[in-house]
């Protein structure tokens, strides 16, 4: 048994509540573990103790419990004991590097241990082979992209030789080709089975192959279920989803269509559908006829000061009224500077913009949006300066799970309860013009739930919905028309479907969502396969048929 | 431990000292047998001359006071050597610390009227800036003769070493006393260095404007009030981590930040960092790190301009200046380095409502739970 | 790579300081005047392109003029020489004055500049950490520190942003003061908590409990270091000389 927590409960300082409570869990000698649960606090916290740094070098209130490492029990182990047995890959890649170089920052752990130089040189080239970094990667740490950052930061865990790893969300930050970096750098080491892993993570179809086993933590900070991936996932379906988590999309894509067994990768569910979909189920296209204009870009371009290119270069674009536009793209762009120039918040270099006077502009970082000291008052402020409200503040609040929080203060709350509340605040004004950035970052499948049926209300009301964001499952579901950038310009606007359809997805930074890649793979053997977008349209196809039983 | 224990208190020890004979270099090259405070004042200058005819009484008491304090810092410091094993040997270090800055007190009171001499007529008033014509050509001599500038020298170096004697005072606390310092500490000072570097950096443009209009009246003024701004940011990590050195840390890092970023007057600033760090330490330290008030705050913020003035002076040449002007500019200091810490405290307490301060020591007086 | 980039840089560190606290004794406008054109010479000699160091005369020399004009009418000493500008009185000597301030800080602050031109922050901290004894403890926080200064910057832009987009219009200066404070306050809240996530990424790799501590880079004194300290020393003293002879050398000792 490599690690064990007995009752373990931990409360964060600042928290009412404890992020974990009496949990109880086992973590096996070389066994690769899969850790689900609601967005933020457990799991984070978990992989925060596995390492000692709770206690060591953050503080909280160790309620109960133990919890023991390496056969060591954290609270009375040395920092750096633990620390060089097991490695944490946090989620954002800019703040755990700490050097200006990729080789400095991969010695630096090595540095700590203090080994000598020719040591610290072997193991850097070492790590570099492991995860891919080879002699083109720049020397420069803010050159790299995101992807190659986290794997630049988990090479620097590697050389520590640790006998286990912990991944906590690795690539909610990344846009999907990048995510699939991090992903086979960890699909690589995790088949060597070297060393112990415990990975939490939300996309989770590109691990399956790679999980020998499932934890499952509640609301509340308990387990809630565990087992092997394909009884958990397949068997235990609905708890997960009562419990509001992510679920892989090929098992539930097996439920759809009556299969028992879940595929472990895109090439199986793709089988599985060859096997299993019942011809002529496919999904009727609704055309929209397009409502007035309520914004407008013409050509226009947009230089930051201190650039030397363009963040965006030649766009045109027209918003309309009562519908929901996705602009997607890799990280860098422009799909951000689009959505602030439309909103008639930067002015451009060149071209024109208009942009209707209610807009309503949601945050990548909410935090930085936040102007009132208390959750209530950041809600209402749109009445505080005059502007008429639409919907019931309070209702928001209590539909996005952020009641009890009325009276703190905003930048108190967790990641998901910022977003969702930046996301409040936006829609009580029910503007015109409605511009999310990465709203779905890092949410619950409750959260993510509600916020659709939200969005789809305020499509119905005529509001203009303009998503910015890298989850093509959202832009699937709740999309009618796509925009994807690359490089500062538009290199495709046209409906969802039509955007799975293409080839050079890479070129846009994007990848299929697993249901439409499944359903995409299996069409290249057998045309009569609707190229169905994801789950949602499959569900939506096989309605008033039967699905073929097993 | 125990090595950087006694480097503080020796090197306290040699600042004391340096204090005792730096202030009277100057009367040991004039070859002085006697030390008679009058004696001295006639027989030197003729500007200690204007002195004696109508500035400080007592100036006798003024001048062996300063060698009393330096005394009584040397004793007490090896006092606090002698009984380190006390646990309240603090007591010592502290009136140590007391004396040596009384030292200090009185050594730039006597620059001071060395300088302002008789009762300066200062009027503000651009066409009438002047002061007593006999008082300024003496002066003038006593410039051009190097006999100022001797003891200028002197006093400075006892100011110096008073300032040494102090801070190495109040910093050899052995370190059990406090939690051990945790990366998290070093790195917000880091970080609040940097953000005020960028803030500095962003407003560079305004301030050399300001600086273009003030010039008008005085190019120093502009600077003066600008200098405030340079104290909120140690100032605020003083107030954040609330633990012996962490002003002073985080006002040099602050100066090590701007330096690294390009600013105009060089590797020197970092001295001028440290010097603007020494005020709000001592201050802390004399509450015993335990009194974080608006009184505080403000004291602090004012002793940053006040201890640091003598550097100050050299570095930017205020000795020239016009005595008149020259109190202009202190009040100004005084009052910018106050605001500076009222307004270090009120961004501190707005910070920590965030509660993004949870894991530091101001917010944990004021952690709200969510 | 320039010799000068290629100097170790506490020793650069060290050789800038001392020219500098030199300057500062010297109150003649002549002598700094020498030490500006050296100082633009090595900028020129390390690399720098002439662009570049015209751009950063620009501040440095509006904040010189202040400082004539100060020194030149608010002088103590009202010695021969003495003129009139509109209600102003100048002396001659306090404009020598002035103009000895002034371009002292312009020789420093060029100076400054090419040594932050000319060094790798990286090196910068590992050298101060093996020759100075700067504890590591520090120097890594402040690195780490310094390469989120573009972060900052760009998230103290979005942050002015978003409150326009939020609709907040601020109306006379005590809203505008209000609301710079609530910028401040933002980014402050902010920038500390990524203070604790960098921390706690160092103390993931065994920062805190670091004892015995090695360094992937080199800081080893060259050969080329001794001669870039002696060649400063000889070319400071020929200045001072060259002042000399000229008959122009005032420093504060007379």
């Amino acid at each position: 048994m490599f690690a064990r927590a007995q009752s373990l409960t931990i409360r964060h300082v600042g928290r009412k509540r404890p992020a974990l409570q009496d949990l109880d869990l086992e973590w096996e000698e070389g066994e690769r573990l899969l850790l689900l649960g609601p967005s933020g606090a457990g799991k984070s916290t978990f992989a925060l103790c596995l390492d000692g740094l709770i206690p060591h070098a953050l503080e909280a209130h160790w309620e109960s419990g133990t919890l023991t490492v390496g056969g060591r029990d954290t609270r009375s182990a040395s920092l750096a004991e633990l620390t060089q047995d097991v490695g944490v890959l946090f989620q954002d890649p800019d703040t755990q590097l700490v050097m200006l170089e990729t080789d400095d920052e991969i010695a630096f752990g090595l540095e700590n241990l203090g080994l000598p130089r020719n040591e610290m040189r072997k193991r850097v080239a070492e790590a570099r082979a492991t995860t891919g970094l080879g002699p083109a990667t720049p020397r420069r740490l803010d050159a790299l992209s995101g992807g190659t950052k986290q794997r630049v930061t988990l090479a620097s865990l590697l050389a520590m030789r640790p006998r286990a790893l912990v991944l906590d969300e690795p690539t909610a930050n990344l846009d999907p080709l990048a995510a699939r970096e991090v992903v086979t750098a960890f699909a690589a080491l995790a088949t060597r089975r070297e060393r112990s892993f415990l990975v939490i993570e939300h996309r989770l179809d590109p691990l399956l192959r790679f999980i020998d086993r499932v934890a499952v933590l509640g609301d509340d900070g308990r387990l809630a279920l565990a087992g092997d991936p394909e009884s958990v996932f397949m068997g235990r379906a609905s708890d997960l989803d009562r419990l509001g988590i992510w679920q892989p999309e090929l098992a539930e894509l097996a439920r759809v269509v009556g299969a028992e067994q879940m595929p472990r990768d895109v090439d199986e569910a793709a089988a599985l559908l060859i096997d299993r979909w019942p011809r002529g189920a496919a999904v009727q296209r609704a055309e929209r006829a397009p409502g007035r204009i309520t914004g407008a870009a013409h050509d226009v371009a947009h230089r930051y000061r201190g650039d030397d290119h363009d963040a965006v270069n030649g766009v045109s674009l027209e918003l309309y009224e009562g519908e929901i536009s996705a602009i997607v793209g890799a990280n860098g762009a422009g799909k951000s500077t689009l959505g602030l120039l439309l909103a008639g918040v930067l002015r451009p270099s060149r071209g024109t913009v208009a942009a209707s006077d209610d807009v309503a502009y949601v945050f990548q970082y909410p935090e930085r949006g936040f102007l009132a000291t208390t959750v209530r008052n950041e809600v209402r402020y749109a009445a505080t300066i005059g502007r008429r409200i639409a919907r019931d503040p309070d209702a928001l609040l209590e539909r996005f799970g952020l009641a009890r929080l009325a009276d703190a203060n905003p930048h108190s709350l967790s990641h998901g309860e910022k977003r969702r509340l930046s996301v409040a605040s936006a829609l009580v004004t029910s503007p015109t013009v409605l511009i999310l950035d990465e709203p779905t970052f890092g949410q619950d499948l409750r959260n993510v739930r509600e916020l659709v049926t939200i969005l789809r209300e305020e499509r119905d009301r005529g509001t203009t919905v303009v998503l910015i964001t890298h989850d093509l499952a959202l832009v699937a579901e709740l999309a009618d028309r796509a925009i994807a950038m690359a490089g500062g310009a538009i290199g495709f606007a046209g409906r969802p479907d039509e955007l799975f359809e293409r080839s050079d997805l890479a070129r846009f930074g994007l990848v299929l969502p697993p249901a439409a890649g499944a359903f995409a793979r299996a069409r290249e053997s057998d045309r009569a396969i609707p190229p169905l977008t994801g789950l949602g349209a499959a569900r939506t196809a096989l309605v008033g048929r039967e699905t073929v039983r097993a | 431990m125990n090595r950087s224990f006694s480097v503080a208190r020796a090197v306290a020890l040699v600042g004391a000292l340096v204090a005792l004979v730096a202030f009277f270099l100057p009367w040991v090259t004039y070859t002085q047998r006697g030390f008679s405070g009058a004696d001295l004042a006639s027989t030197l200058s003729p500007a200690l001359a204007a002195v004696k005819a109508g500035g400080i009484k007592g100036l006798d008491l003024g001048l062996w006071a300063v060698a009393l304090a330096a005394v009584l810092a040397a004793i007490f410091i090896l006092a606090s050597w002698v009984r380190a094993a006390d646990p309240r040997e603090g007591r010592y270090r502290l009136w140590a610390a007391a004396a040596a800055i009384t030292g200090l007190a009185f050594a730039v009171l006597f620059l001071a009227s060395g300088l302002l001499g008789g009762t300066p007529d200062i009027n503000f008033a651009p066409a009438a800036i002047r002061t007593d014509n006999a008082v300024k050509a003496t002066v003038a001599k006593a410039i051009g003769a190097g006999d100022f500038v001797g003891i200028g020298i002197g006093v400075y170096l006892a100011i110096a070493g008073f300032a040494v004697a102090a801070i190495g005072a109040i910093l050899a606390r052995p370190a059990t006393d406090e939690r051990t310092w945790r990366t998290q500490d070093y790195v917000l000072l880091a970080v609040l260095a940097v953000v005020f570097g960028a803030i500095y950096w962003a407003w560079l443009g305004p301030y050399l404007g300001i600086e273009t209009i003030l010039a008008g009246v005085s190019a120093q003024l502009g600077q003066e009030l600008l200098f405030g701004l340079w104290y909120v940011s140690g100032l605020l990590g003083g107030y954040i981590i609330r633990r012996p050195g962490a002003a002073f840390l985080s006002e040099t890092l602050a100066a090590f930040a701007e330096v690294l970023l390009g600013a105009p007057a060089g590797p020197v600033l970092i001295v001028t960092g440290f010097m603007q760090a020494l005020g709000p330490e001592l201050t802390f330290a004399a509450t015993g790190y335990r009194r974080w008030g608006w009184g505080t705050m403000a004291v602090a913020g004012a002793a940053a301009g006040i201890v640091a003035l003598p550097w100050n002076w050299l570095r930017l040449g205020y000795f020239a200046l016009d005595p008149g002007v020259m109190l202009g500019l202190f009040i100004t200091r005084v009052i910018a380095g106050t605001v500076a810490g009222l307004a270090a405290k009120a961004i501190g307490d707005l910070v920590a409502a965030t509660g993004s301060l949870n894991y530091f020591a101001l917010g944990r007086e004021r952690v709200r739970e969510v | 790579m320039s010799a000068l980039m290629r100097r170790d840089p506490t020793v650069k560190l060290a050789v800038v300081l001392a020219v500098s606290l030199l300057l500062i004794l010297i109150v003649d406008p002549v002598t700094p005047a020498l030490f500006l054109a050296l100082a633009i010479a090595v900028a020129l000699a390390g690399g720098a392109r002439p662009r570049t160091i015209a751009r950063a005369l620009v501040p440095l020399t509006v904040l010189g003029v202040g400082f004539v004009w100060s020194n030149a009418v608010f002088a103590a000493t009202q010695g021969p020489g003495t003129w009139t500008i509109g209600p102003f009185h100048a002396s001659e000597s306090g404009l020598r004055f002035g103009l000895a301030i002034a371009i002292r800080g312009i020789a420093i602050g060029i100076l400054s500049l090419t040594f932050v031109w000319s060094t790798d922050p990286t090196d910068l901290v590992v050298s101060l950490i093996r020759h100075v004894r700067l504890p590591f403890r520090l120097g890594y926080p402040v690195l780490a520190a310094y390469r989120f200064l573009p972060f900052f910057t760009d998230e103290y832009a979005q942050v002015r942003l978003a409150r326009r987009v939020r609709g907040a219009r601020p109306r006379g200066p005590l809203d505008r003061l209000r609301e710079a404070v609530g910028e401040l306050v933002t980014l402050l809240s902010d920038a500390t908590r990524r203070a604790t996530q960098i921390a706690i990424a160092m103390d993931a790799r065994g920062f805190a409990s670091a004892t015995e501590r090695t360094y992937y880079r080199e800081a080893r004194l060259a050969w080329g270091d001794a001669l870039f300290i002696i060649g400063a020393a000889v070319t400071t003293t020929a200045l001072l000389l060259l002042s000399e002879w000229m008959g122009a050398l005032r420093t504060v000792l007379g």
